[in-house]
């Protein structure tokens, strides 16, 4: 018979635990500076998706807002005489119109003489209340803004312009001047950009 | 060593003279033994049995060879090999419903063998797994090959005429027989290594290449890829079945000598391959009702009863390629697995030592899982600059690359919590392993053989 190998061997192993050596992995990219442009990658597509899901519907109303009002722009040319008869711009011709209330974008050339006033507005924002360490409130900070607009009459109402237009205007002060203007917000007293203004001698 | 035995000179003179005896009603009947509650596939066992023994003058001879079949699914009523008898037994117990209850199976194993003995005179009795055939994985020129380059039939007897034993326990070729989460660090050594160079001939005559938990192994390295998919199936996949459930397919097991060369050892190491000179030992000991290595607690049963157990030289060739894994399968098959061999190895050094024993064993194995974590980790943050070899990790597409990363941490953060689960109940699973070991040994006592 074969000599035979003894069972002990077998049952007496020494106690040991695996120890694999680290896979040797190919030659790589800088995992930090991947994962900094992949973070950069995903913040932007995350963007773009946050932009198109918020800020497109946003940016599509407001411009709706626009075009809301630009259908509502009245588009008329009016010349309004001394004896406050009011005329419209039709193919090339001025014709005598009805309607004498002021429209959004409205154009209108008129007569000034008078004076040029001013009203001054003012805008305030608070901040919120703090707590201290202790407990105590602070009050937020409170800042106002002012902002001043000017006014002239046209015929029997006020109209007010902002600062942007009185550069264009403020020689007829007191002094006859042919003023063209454009209706930009009819709620409460109509504000108006000057377009141009011309002294007129008399 | 050939692919086929029909071409080895020195093998076909051994088997005639096997076959000569066979012709004059000197050999004793061999009666294979199957119990499954899996779909047996009877053509394919016949096809492999036909052409192991394809040449031989022994497929002329009727009554010698005998198949018994315990089954609960169907199995075709004709069979093609005239030289061998089948016999179906129609199984119906509730337990054997039961998915992977491998201790049942092998108690309907026993009742198949004692009808055997009633039925042959003094037969030899080959207890094997369903998944088992005939042919053995071998490698030819470096590349891994299926062949016969023995006849399993004629090593039975040419076994029996040169060692005295009354069990011989073979082993297996192709899929090692554990669960997967015993060989998953070792796929991943070799599935994560961007390039070997060194050729593994030297490596397959290594112990427990392919075991993680292996007390014995000295080799860790990886080895170099030559089982690489087809283009169309290099997919998450393909690997994430080896990894959960055949084992790396990179490091099977395979014949590397004739079993004629082989010297056998002593062992209880058993699997699915047994082959019982000694009936008596089958037919009496009880074989414990444990899913997974009870068969190597009998063989230790076996032992203390004084039987001479030796290492089976011939190796059947186990195939999972048929099924793909299942998560919880997996992790039940795990903790028996580390339940039963804490027991076994107890049972063999000291009872008194199974807490330690498997306690120790829970934290290896929770150690092999954190490690797989960690790689799994790894490469999700590695970047690799070019295309890997196909047949590794970094050979995958990016897309499957990901489907492997977050199949393979959920499945392992899966088995490491189940594990962490049952190491809480280690005290409950001691007292149970203890008890069933005395009742064993308390049983065996009444056991008479002759």
């Amino acid at each position: 018979m074969t000599e035979l190998v003894g069972l002990s061997k077998m049952t007496k192993a020494p106690e040991m635990t695996g120890n694999f050596p680290e896979p040797i992995f190919p030659e790589s990219f800088n995992s930090l500076i991947i994962k900094s442009v992949k973070k950069v990658l995903s913040l932007t597509y995350n963007l773009f998706v946050l932009f198109l899901l918020v800020g497109l519907p946003i940016l599509l109303f407001y411009f709706s807002e626009i075009n809301y009002d630009e259908t509502i722009d009245s588009g008329r040319t009016l010349l309004v005489d001394d004896q406050e008869t009011w005329y419209e711009l039709i193919s090339g011709n001025y014709s005598v119109t009805a309607n004498d209330t002021l429209l959004h974008g409205d154009i209108v050339t008129f007569n000034y003489f008078g004076e040029i006033g001013e009203v001054t507005y003012s805008d305030t924002h608070c901040e919120s209340d703090t707590t201290d360490e202790y407990g105590y409130v602070e009050s937020g900070d409170c800042w106002t803004t002012y902002y001043t607009y000017y006014t002239f009459e046209f015929f029997n109402q006020t109209l007010e312009t902002n600062s942007n237009s009185l550069p264009k205007f403020y020689f007829c002060h007191k002094t006859l001047c042919e003023i063209k203007f454009s209706v930009i917000d009819t709620n409460g007293v109509p504000l108006v950009s000057i377009i141009q203004a011309n002294e007129v001698n008399s | 060593m050939n692919l086929s035995w029909q071409n080895d000179e020195a093998l076909i003179e051994i088997y005639n003279e096997i076959d000569n005896l066979a012709f004059e009603r000197k050999l004793r009947p061999i009666v294979f033994i199957i119990a499954t509650n899996r779909k047996f596939d009877l053509t394919s066992f016949e096809q492999s049995l036909s052409e192991s023994l394809k040449g031989s003058a022994i497929c002329n001879i009727k009554g010698l060879m005998h198949l018994f079949v315990g089954h609960t699914n169907f199995i075709p009523s004709q069979n093609k090999c005239d030289f061998l008898s089948v016999k179906k037994v129609k199984m119906d117990s509730p337990e054997l419903n039961k998915k992977d209850d491998i201790g049942c199976i092998r108690e309907f194993q026993r009742k198949l063998a004692r009808k055997a003995c009633e039925n042959f005179e003094n037969p030899i009795i080959v207890i094997m797994d369903d998944d088992l055939r005939f042919e053995s994985l071998m490698l030819e020129n470096e590349q891994l090959k299926l062949g016969y380059p023995f006849s399993y039939v004629h090593e039975i007897y040419n076994f029996s005429n040169q060692f005295e034993c009354d069990v011989a326990l073979g082993s297996v070729t192709g899929s090692p027989p554990l669960p997967a989460t015993s060989c998953m660090r070792t796929f991943l050594q070799d599935f994560l290594s961007a390039e070997i160079q060194k050729n593994n001939s030297e490596n397959w005559n290594e112990l427990d290449y392919y075991y993680d938990l292996s007390e014995t192994r000295n080799n860790w390295d990886a080895w170099k890829i030559i089982q690489k998919p087809d283009v169309s199936q290099n997919n998450a996949e393909y690997f994430l079945n080896q990894m959960f459930f055949t084992c790396s397919k990179n490091r099977p097991l395979i014949i590397s000598q004739l079993p004629s060369n082989k010297v056998p050892y002593e062992t209880v190491t058993r699997g699915g391959n047994t082959v019982i000179y000694n009936s008596k030992y089958i037919t009496e000991i009880v074989h414990p009702k444990l899913p997974r290595r009870g068969d190597a607690i009998w063989a230790i049963l076996a032992l203390e009863k004084n039987a001479k157990i030796l290492k089976f030289s011939a190796p059947l060739y186990h195939d999972r390629d048929n099924e793909t894994y299942n998560a919880s399968n997996l992790k039940q098959r795990m903790v028996d697995d580390i339940f039963g061999a804490s027991l076994q190895r107890a049972m063999l050094q000291n009872l008194d030592d199974f807490e330690k024993i498997l306690g120790n064993r829970i934290k290896r194995q929770l150690e092999t899982i954190h490690d797989c974590l960690r790689l799994i980790n790894l490469i999700e943050n590695t970047y690799a600059k070019k295309r890997g070899i196909i047949g590794t990790f970094w050979g995958l597409t990016k897309k499957e690359q990901k489907v492997f990363i977050k199949t393979a941490k959920s499945k392992l953060v899966y088995l490491q919590k189940h594990l962490i689960n049952y190491s809480l109940t280690i005290c409950k699973n001691v007292e149970k392993g203890t008890i069933l070991a005395k009742s064993l040994r308390y049983d065996l006592t009444k056991v008479m053989i002759k």
